[in-house]
């Protein structure tokens, strides 16, 4: 009876030590799973921002146009103070893009010759833990006096 | 003695065996439930990743690419107009996107092209996607048969047919086929050698050019023949022909359209807007009535009817879509011709 | 001996697992980073829509010419004088393309070279030996094709401690040779004699 009973507690330890190896190597892949899940979610944000930055820069509403040929990389500034101000007029319009651009800030800093910033689209998160800031330089053209300015387009997006 | 050792050996050898049972259900349960979260991590992180490739796809108007994907299957759908896709229950709407596809994406690869749409001013980029599985049959000769013919790209599985193919057309085991009658009405004969698919597979569209406005019928086969039209829609260029050749269903088309329109009104404000400085405000050299905005209003007001409701009760309003771009278009040329800002 | 061979064999088996175990740790720690996605992208597009944008921009200071006439001008002339009376097309461009990087790529702490061939204008900032993103842009003049050309140069090569260079030895050296480290700060940037002296005790 005494030789079962040491046999049981022996298998017992054993198991003991197991569960407890088997514990310590959860935990630890616990702990590298969520350091990956983190870098996913940044990676995620960092794709947001790419994503965000394509669809201004080629969406039509401010793309420079010459008998309906887009020019890459080229605002038209008088679409562009036109679109902010109907996103600032109109909750419905600033709700469409809310799809598009989501919780970023969109300026574009006129720097040749100095010139002012023109405001695309503004909706800042609140409590906002970080955002991500790209430029883009861009051309910015003036459809009065048919000239090209050079801009930076600056695309700040907001994450939690 | 001997009977003590006895029950002792058996006793241990049953609480090795339910110790054993225990440590396999334990283990078994944990494997399992990590399988489910890293099937759903994996869907999750293909949908984002997927996101990222339609947003890149999209911009680039004109291509088309053959994007390599895991071997999942990826459901399209746009049940009361809420469109979405889905990759094993994970699902994401699209958004500010515009995609026809059909119901199902089988396979490593998917196809995905992009045309840019305008009325006449660009208002965004159509993106059409597609599985190199599907095999696309296009039956007729007229010019928007050819036309239709030479602009579809060639990685998809396509046949073109002048006249009707008949018992030409084999099984080639393709888990979707779509035929594409232009300007001619769906024959059974076609069927002849499809029988064996599931109807929801074999399906059609009959495309009217010569209607006022131009319509599209949506058919499905029934057994060995092809149903009446399930439902009848419009089309005001090729862009959305080719909408419809990709759309699964009258139901993927209209929603989309209806978001078409939505946009072009968006783009239409911004126009009205910028044309109206230029009306009050006109360059030297350069009349006023040059910026004439009643063709831009109109399209305005019409596009907002169509986001509405696609296709329209009243038809119309589709027809004075297509009436407006093309006087607007003719407005723009003027403006060129007196070397003024265009309109677009 | 039979059961001493076992409880052996299982004690080399969870060695074993405990081996793998500590292997697969290992390999996670010393997994290279995972290159930023953004920054990829935005350099690879920041050359482009840079050069782009300077070409086709129009300068009000100097006849409200186009960049690219500016250029074309520098190299088979230069015969344009701009608004001021003073500053001749290669001047301006020299001056012009200098302050917008300066406001822009300096700023964001991006080493870059441009130059434009056959014409003297040459504009950069830090060294350029690293990995590069590149944009070329060919014009052409009466004195034949002419290549613009912005690299956003990536990370220098680094020192064995592991730092990084912002001057080139090669450029220090040749200054000090020809006793012109003062124009270190002109020719380059702010700072660049000091990083002279700093990195490789040239140009004290």
């Amino acid at each position: 009876m005494r030789r079962a009973q040491l046999k049981m507690g022996e298998t017992i330890a054993i198991m003991v030590v197991f569960f407890f190896l088997v514990v310590f190597g959860f935990s630890f892949y616990t702990r590298v799973q969520t350091s990956s899940f983190q870098q996913q979610y940044r990676r995620n944000i960092d794709l947001n921002a790419i994503q965000t930055v394509q669809k201004v820069s080629f969406l039509p509403e401010l793309q420079c146009s010459f008998r309906n040929v887009q020019v890459d990389n080229c605002l038209d500034i008088l679409k562009v103070e036109r679109f902010y101000r109907e996103l600032i007029n109109h909750n419905d319009m600033l709700n469409y893009y809310y799809d598009l651009f989501g919780f970023s800030n969109i300026t574009i800093k006129q720097i040749y010759p100095e010139g002012p910033t023109y405001y695309v689209y503004t909706k800042p998160l609140e409590n906002a833990s970080f955002s991500i800031s790209t430029y883009v330089p861009v051309s910015l053209y003036n459809a009065t006096s048919r000239e090209y300015y050079i801009g930076i387009m600056e695309v700040r997006v907001y994450a939690k | 003695m001997r009977k003590r050792g006895a029950i002792e050996l058996q006793f241990n050898w049953v609480f090795t065996l339910i110790v054993g049972a225990a440590i396999f259900v334990f283990f078994f349960g944990i494997i399992n439930r990590y399988t489910n979260i890293a099937a759903s991590t994996t869907s999750a992180n293909i949908i984002n990743d997927l996101e990222t490739i339609t947003t890149g796809a999209s911009v680039s108007r004109g291509t088309v690419q053959t994007i390599r994907l895991p071997n999942v299957d990826i459901t399209f759908d746009c049940a009361d107009c809420f469109c979405h896709y889905s990759i094993r229950g994970v699902s994401k709407q699209f958004r500010d996107k515009i995609i026809f596809a059909p119901s199902l994406i089988k396979g490593r690869n998917l196809i995905a092209w992009t045309l840019d749409w305008s009325s006449p001013f660009r208002v965004t980029n159509l993106l059409y996607l597609t599985s190199p599985y599907i095999r696309y049959i296009i039956v007729g000769n007229s010019n928007l048969a050819l036309e239709i013919n030479s602009t579809l790209p060639s990685e998809l599985d396509r046949d073109y047919n002048a006249t009707f193919p008949g018992s030409s057309i084999q099984d080639e085991n393709n888990y979707k086929v779509r035929f594409v009658y232009v300007d001619v009405l769906p024959q059974n004969n076609d069927l002849a050698n499809l029988v064996s698919m599931k109807d929801d597979d074999v399906t059609a569209i009959s495309i009217d050019s010569s209607a006022n406005p131009p319509k599209i019928d949506f058919y499905k086969k029934q057994g060995s023949v092809w149903s009446s039209s399930i439902s009848t829609t419009y089309f005001t260029n090729t862009e959305d022909v080719i909408a419809a050749i990709f759309s699964e269903d009258a139901d993927t088309y209209n929603c989309n359209m209806q978001s078409l329109y939505g946009r072009m009104a968006k783009v239409t404000r911004i126009y009205i807007n910028r044309t109206y400085f230029f009306y009050t405000n006109p360059p030297s050299g350069c009349a006023s009535t040059l910026y004439d905005m009643t063709a831009l209003t109109t399209l305005e007001s019409k596009s907002l009817i169509l986001a509405q409701q696609f296709p329209p009760t009243n038809l119309n309003d589709l027809r004075d879509i297509i009436t407006q771009t093309a006087t607007l278009s003719t407005q723009n040329t003027r403006t060129q011709l007196w070397s003024c800002p265009e309109i677009y | 001996m039979r059961k001493a061979q076992m409880e052996i064999m299982g004690l080399a088996i969870v060695i074993v697992l405990i081996m793998l175990g500590v292997l697969f740790v290992v390999q996670f720690m010393i997994q290279k980073p995972q290159k930023d996605i953004k920054a990829s992208y935005t350099d690879a597009q920041l050359a482009a829509n840079m050069l782009n944008a300077i070409l086709k921009a129009t300068a009000r200071d100097c006849n409200n010419q186009v960049i690219t006439t500016l250029f074309q001008d520098c190299a088979s002339g230069p015969t344009i004088i701009c608004n001021d009376g003073i500053n001749t097309s290669c001047t301006y461009l020299n001056y012009t393309i200098k302050d917008l990087f300066d406001k822009t790529l300096v700023k964001w702490r991006k080493k870059h070279r441009f130059t434009a061939s056959k014409t003297p204008v040459v504009v950069g900032w830090g060294d350029c030996s690293g990995e590069r993103e590149s944009k070329s842009s060919p014009i052409q003049t009466d004195v034949g094709t002419i290549i613009i050309r912005l690299d956003i140069c990536g990370e220098s090569p680094v020192t064995p401690s592991g730092v990084r260079f912002i001057s080139n030895l090669t450029v220090c050296k040749n200054y000090e040779a020809l006793g012109t480290c003062a124009n270190l700060d002109i020719d380059y940037f702010s700072g660049y004699r000091a990083a002279c002296c700093n990195e490789h005790n040239v140009c004290c």
